[in-house]
């Protein structure tokens, strides 16, 4: 994170402000499976919001810029709604929003519902959404919003800043506020439905001597995109972040016309989302497995902890009994779980063998053998006597017989 | 084993009953009734049931009373011998059991003990009864079960069977504890899965399939909700677009409208003045045709006209022809008459000769009738004379006819009869020698004298002899001269009051009569042939026509009339009155015919003329009609009518040049060109308004669908109705697979187990196949199959019935009792084995017991029966046989026993023998 160097010199020309995106207030987190750990994860997000507030007034922010996406829906719900603007209200500075493309302004959005304009106007008075493409005169700065219209435009919406006259604004700094891909990472947009490009922002082909900074959103994590333009990310993480990425912050900024802009990254994130793999050889990868989670864990708070966890190879029958064991556990601790697990059902010769030769059990014997000839030959049929066998190894020793 | 010795004391009606069994073949042979199953139930009781058990022990009491019922068993068991003796009671029941081997001893539980031991029958305790081969014995009314049936076999005897077959077919295939119960467990989760006819209803595979249906539901719809949603927003935008670009061509269109509407007054004012030269033209066209007409029309009268008067002199000339030719045919006609009236006259007068002629022929024929009646007349009386001389001695003779003389006959008749009577009744007295007188009434007869007797005499011979003749017994000769007088009478007065003198006079008078009848009927018949009375009156009905006739030829006859005198001249006179006759008739149709002609040609002649006549005025009717008419034209068109001809043709010419300058100046203006442009630019604005509406609408519906807000955010419920699919999915895939993996495994243990079963069956299907054939002949065929507790299916082919299999229940009660059999004995062979192995050398032997247990069979099968029975004997069971009828079992040869009379004669019946269960 560079710290720009500033003196009073520059204070009376210098704003500072907060630059957040993408908080997806109302994210249904649909691939939880379990409701309070969804509801939890949306409670995040709103409590999030109201620690940036603690931010901006630490930084002596003015205001706060919203570069799209402050809701996850064109159509939140009312408690959504309400609750994201209890948060607004508490940041205690104006708030100025841009619709994104999960919230965009067109034909029956957020914005223009009657439930928002109201709770807006009586519960959030310092939230001002920016609807329409033309710069909007702060007491400090002058605001260069691009709203988006549509969920995608293939029109670059900064466009409308390439013709502008910049002669007629005074020294205030300019700032332009945006949502969506810039050509730096036209390959790796964020968005989950990517590939294609739409809502491309071309930031070449703005007129950057007469901008002072570029607020952008869409990308999750905290990056530089240009050479006065920023993605702030989310505030708070809502996915398995890819390697590099730093989701959870929010930017701090001091831009002053004419000046290069500082820019500070601050976590705001609490939530740890964490991604482990592991392919077993052995019976013991399990209780190897049981250690290392603990030790990524570590002491967070389990339940803020979200872990992607992708198990690969072979397990013998007991092997799979100790795995489902562990992962039943860490499934109900943290706050959630995404399994991918592969883990094929490869009993031991020693497990098969007690029971193929039973010789005292004729029929489990018989039986098991019948399973591990299935096996042996291979083919979808083996998935299933594999299972079979797996479940029988379970009755047989259900209540502890032998 | 082998049962050797049975004494039964005071068990029901036995009071003392001991019986001697042959080791191999016994026939325990006795009446109903007599005790026999009494006898088995004994058996049953000394060896399964505990001596202090209290089942059944009041019934087995004997009814009238004496000591406690107790049996006695001597028996055979691995080449040991036993007694076993037990009394039943319930306060003192005892067992004793002697090894007769070592002369060991045992009393009590230790005696129950050690029989059990013997017997090898496990489980139950000392009190229990525990059955250990009952079902070999076949009892009575039993016979008919399935011996491998739930009911005849008790569990422990179906366990013991069934560990005898595993022990045969190899103890690996047994079923461990903790193999029933793992299949236990396995069962009991497929079926919290699955029922025989799928997925169970509330399982988890059901609950995670619904709800994989529910979530695909829900996802779907969600997925259509926000479409919908999405697709509003897009129809927002859209229509508003639609709607500004709308309005921009409508407001072009609308300048082109007013355009061609302008353009189109032009032309609409052109064809207005064009339309009034066309009535111009029109108007200077019609006068001058009218007025050219007219002219027209009065040359064409004026051509008529003058035909007409020049045919009207030669109609006048033709007129007068004909008159002068009418005139000809009417003298004719006046002529004609006097011509006719002659021809009429001439026939008048033919006729009247005719007439004349034929009279006379008439007259000429009354004469020839008058000669021929005279004649007849003549004739006539002639023949009246003499009838009238015949009626004359007709009327002198005697009334005699033929009943007269009939009845006078008979009275002579009569007489003479009674006379011959009286005759035949005399008697003759013949004197042929008397010394003596003999005096007859008075009279003497001398020899040589007789005398007949007709009455009564007496005779008198001699002296002192008088003999009294009575001829024909006496008082009927007196009568017969009676009646004799009396119609001698009666036939004189009879011939006075005919006045003959005799009946042949009588004949001859009748005789005379009938011929003078002949003659006058002869005659009378000869006055009809000759005619009759008519003669007469025709005579006179001829003379007064020939009067009448000569009176009218008198006053026919015209002078000079030369009257013919025969029939010939007359005949000649009438053929040439009537040739003049027929001249006469022609003449007079040939002037009739004239006449005829003449009157048709003066009329046709009058009708020619006439019709002249009318055509004559019918042309001067036309000719003054046509003067009229043409006076009329004249006075219509007026006299200068050249002039007036040629001033309308130049007005007719300027009409039309002006009528051609205007439709050029319109033509000018493409008139339906700029119409369809009307009709088109008025149609595009139409259309865009209607688009505009229909815009509009679509918009005001999209407005409503983004318009509305509410508690649900259809992007978040679309990821969650997504994100719950693949929870759903993957759910459903692990139940799904976990149950499937749990069918997998039941369905290994069940074909395992079956395999198992049937393998351990085998021996038993073996066997009892062996007995079949024994019985059936080669090629039966018996199954059963083998379930966790016993046997099920019993089935049996036999080559007779063409190989197919029955079910024990639907066969024959005959073969039915017959399969029992084999399978008891089989079962027998099978469980004798056994109990070589559990002691020590063995005998390989079971008592097979069979109480009336083949009622149901044929005396043919029965024979098959004792093979079998034999086959079971021979291969070292102990057959024992009780039967009513010992009879029937002939062929089986086996040591009879009889059972002794019941001690209580028969007040038990049969059920009370029944064993105690």
């Amino acid at each position: 994170m560079s710290t720009a160097p500033f003196t009073n010199l520059f204070l009376q020309r210098m704003i500072t402000f907060i630059h957040t995106a993408d908080w997806q207030l109302g994210k249904p987190f649909s691939r939880v499976a379990d409701e309070e750990k969804r509801t939890a994860l949306r409670s995040e997000r709103i409590a999030a919001v109201r620690r940036i507030g603690d931010i901006a007034r630490a930084a002596n922010a003015g205001f706060v810029v919203v570069a799209g996406d402050l809701f996850d829906s064109t159509q939140p719900t009312k408690s959504t709604i309400s609750a994201a603007c209890d948060a607004i209200a508490s940041l205690g500075v104006p708030v100025y929003v841009i619709p994104g493309n999960h919230d965009h302004a067109g034909p029956g959005s957020v914005w223009e519902q009657p439930f928002f304009v109201s709770e807006r106007r009586d519960r959030a008075p310092n939230l001002h959404i920016l609807l329409e493409a033309k710069p909007v005169e702060s007491d400090a700065s002058i605001l260069l919003p691009c709203p988006l219209h549509r969920r995608q435009s293939m029109e670059d919406p900064t466009s409308w800043i390439r013709d502008l006259d910049a002669a007629t604004f005074d020294d205030r700094p300019r700032i332009v506020i945006a949502h969506g891909s810039t050509v730096s990472f036209a390959q790796e947009s964020d968005e989950e439905d990517g590939g294609r490009q739409p809502n491309l922002i071309e930031l070449a082909k703005l007129p950057l001597a007469a901008i002072d900074y570029v607020a952008l959103g869409d990308w999750h994590g905290f990056v530089q995109a240009g050479d006065k333009a920023w993605y702030s990310g989310s505030h708070e993480i809502d996915r398995f972040p890819k390697t590099g990425q730093t989701p959870g912050h929010v930017a701090v900024v001091r831009a002053s016309r004419g000046a290069p802009p500082a820019v500070e990254a601050h976590a705001t994130g609490r939530t740890r989302w964490l991604t482990h793999a592991e392919t077993f050889a052995t019976d013991t990868g399990p209780e190897s497995l049981k250690e290392t989670l603990n030790h990524l864990v570590g002491n967070t708070d389990r339940s803020l902890t979200l872990l992607k966890l992708s198990l690969g190879g072979s397990l013998g029958l007991a092997g799979h009994a100790t795995l489902e064991q562990i992962v039943q556990s860490w499934a109900a601790g943290l706050l959630d779980l995404q399994l991918d697990r592969d883990v094929a059902v490869a009993p031991s010769r020693e497990e098969i063998e007690a029971l193929t030769q039973r010789a005292g059990d004729p029929l489990i014997s018989s039986v098991a053998s019948e399973l591990r000839e299935q096996i042996d030959r291979g083919g979808a049929d083996a998935a299933l006597a594999g299972t079979a066998i797996a479940l029988l190894h379970e009755f047989v020793h259900a209540g502890g017989t032998r | 084993m082998r049962l050797l010795l049975v004494t039964v004391k005071n068990f029901r009606m036995h009071e003392d009953l001991t019986v001697e069994f042959d080791r191999i073949r016994t026939l325990v042979a006795g009446p109903n009734e007599s005790g026999k199953s009494t006898l088995l139930e004994a058996i049953k009781r000394v060896l399964f049931h505990p001596h202090r058990s209290k089942t059944g022990l009041e019934e087995i009491k004997p009814k009238a009373g004496g000591g406690p019922p107790e049996v006695t068993l001597r028996f055979e068991r691995c080449g040991r011998t036993f007694t076993i003796r037990k009394v039943f009671k319930k306060a003192q029941a005892t067992a004793e059991l002697i090894d007769e081997t070592t002369g060991e001893r045992f009393s009590g539980d230790e005696a129950e003990a050690q029989l059990r031991s013997l017997l090898a029958l496990r489980g139950g305790t000392l009190s229990q009864a525990v059955y250990g081969w009952s079902h070999l014995w076949a009892l009575q009314g039993e016979a008919t079960d399935n011996p491998t049936g739930k009911d005849s076999l008790t569990p422990a005897e179906a366990n013991r069977l069934n560990a005898r077959l595993q022990s045969l077919t190899g103890t690996t295939l047994t079923e461990s504890n903790v193999d029933s119960v793992t299949y236990q467990r396995i069962t009991d989760e497929y079926k919290d899965s699955y029922t025989s006819k799928g997925v169970k209803a509330g399982s988890p595979l059901a609950a995670a399939a619904a709800e994989l249906i529910a979530a695909q539901a829900a996802a779907a719809t969600a997925a259509n909700d926000l479409a919908e949603l999405e697709t509003a927003a897009d129809t927002v935008i859209r229509e508003e677009d639609a709607i500004r670009s709308l309005r921009q061509t409508s407001a072009i269109a609308q300048q082109h409208l007013a355009t061609t509407l302008a353009s189109l007054t032009t032309i609409e004012q052109l064809e207005e003045t064009l339309q009034r030269e066309k009535d111009e033209l029109e108007t200077a066209e019609e006068a001058y045709q009218q007025l050219h007409k007219g002219d027209r029309e009065i040359a064409d009268v004026s051509e008529s006209l003058k035909a007409l008067r020049q045919g009207f002199a030669s109609q006048n000339e033709e007129i007068a022809n004909l008159r002068s030719h009418e005139q000809r045919m009417q003298n004719e006609v006046t002529s004609a008459p006097n011509v006719t009236s002659r021809a009429f006259a001439a026939r008048e007068a033919a006729a009247t000769t005719r007439d004349l002629l034929s009279t006379l022929a008439r007259l000429f024929d009354l004469e020839t009738q008058r000669v021929d009646l005279e004649t007849k007349q003549a004739a006539i009386e002639r023949v009246s004379h003499k009838l009238t001389a015949i009626e004359k001695s007709l009327r002198e003779l005697p009334e005699v006819d033929r009943s007269t003389i009939s009845e006078l006959e008979d009275l002579d008749r009569q007489r003479q009869m009674g006379i011959a009577k009286l005759e035949a009744i005399a008697t003759r007295l013949e004197v042929t020698c008397a010394d003596v007188a003999v005096l007859i009434e008075g009279e003497q007869l001398t020899d040589g004298t007789s005398r007949t007797l007709a009455d009564a005499a007496d005779l008198r011979i001699g002296e002192g002899t008088t003999i009294r003749i009575i001829p024909g017994g006496g008082q009927s000769l007196a009568a017969l001269r009676v009646e004799i007088a009396d119609l001698e009478s009666r036939l004189s007065r009879r011939l006075k009051e005919l006045g003959v003198a005799s009946i042949s006079a009588a004949r001859e008078d009748h005789e005379s009569r009938l011929a003078a009848d002949v003659e006058s009927s002869r005659l009378q018949e000869k006055i009809l042939d000759l005619g009759g009375k008519h003669v007469a009156t025709r005579l006179t009905a001829v003379k007064a026509d020939i009067e009448k006739v000569e009176a009218e030829i008198t006053r026919k006859t015209p002078a000079g009339f030369v009257r013919p005198t025969d029939t010939t001249a007359l005949e000649a006179a009438i053929q040439t009155a009537e040739e003049g006759q027929r001249q006469a008739e022609r003449s007079v149709e040939q002037a009739n015919a004239a006449y005829d002609a003449a009157v048709a040609a003066a009329n046709a002649a009058r009708v020619n003329r006439e019709t002249a006549e009318q055509k004559a005025v019918e042309q001067a009717t036309a000719v003054r009609n046509l003067e009229i008419k043409k006076a009329a034209l004249e006075r219509a068109y007026g006299i200068s009518r050249e002039v007036e001809l040629r001033r309308l043709a130049g007005l007719v010419q300027v009409a039309a040049d002006a009528q051609q300058k205007t439709t050029r100046a319109i033509a000018a203006l493409s008139p339906d060109l700029t119409r369809s442009d009307k009709q088109r630019f008025e149609m595009a604005r139409d259309q865009h308004e209607r688009q505009i509406k229909d815009a509009e609408l679509r918009l005001a519906g999209a407005k409503a669908i983004v318009g509305k807000t509410g508690s649900v955010d259809l992007h978040g419920v679309k990821a969650a109705a997504d994100a719950r699919l693949a929870i759903a999915t993957r759910r459903h895939a692990e139940v799904l697979r976990r149950a499937e993996a749990v069918r997998r495994l039941r369905d290994l243990f069940d074909t395992r187990r079956q395999h198992v079963a049937e393998l351990v069956a085998t021996p038993l299907r073996m066997k009892v196949a062996e007995y079949l054939e024994a019985l059936y002949g080669p090629g039966c065929r018996f199954s059963i199959t083998k379930t966790g507790d016993g046997f099920t299916d019993l089935q049996v082919a036999r080559p007779s019935l063409g190989g197919l299999d029955f079910e024990f229940e639907n066969l024959s009660g005959g073969t039915r009792e017959q399969v029992a059999a084999a399978c008891r004995l089989a079962m027998a062979e099978l469980l004798a084995g056994e109990a070589i192995e559990g002691g020590s050398g063995g005998d390989a032997c079971l008592p097979v017991v069979f109480d009336d247990a083949f009622v149901n069979s044929d005396p043919d099968r029965l024979t098959a029966v004792h093979r079998v029975l034999e086959l079971g004997a021979r291969r070292g069971l102990q057959i024992i046989v009780l039967s009513c009828d010992p009879h029937e079992y002939a062929f089986f040869p086996a040591k009879r026993v009889d059972m002794p009379q019941p001690a209580w004669g028969s007040s038990l019946n049969e059920g009370d023998a029944r064993p105690v269960a």
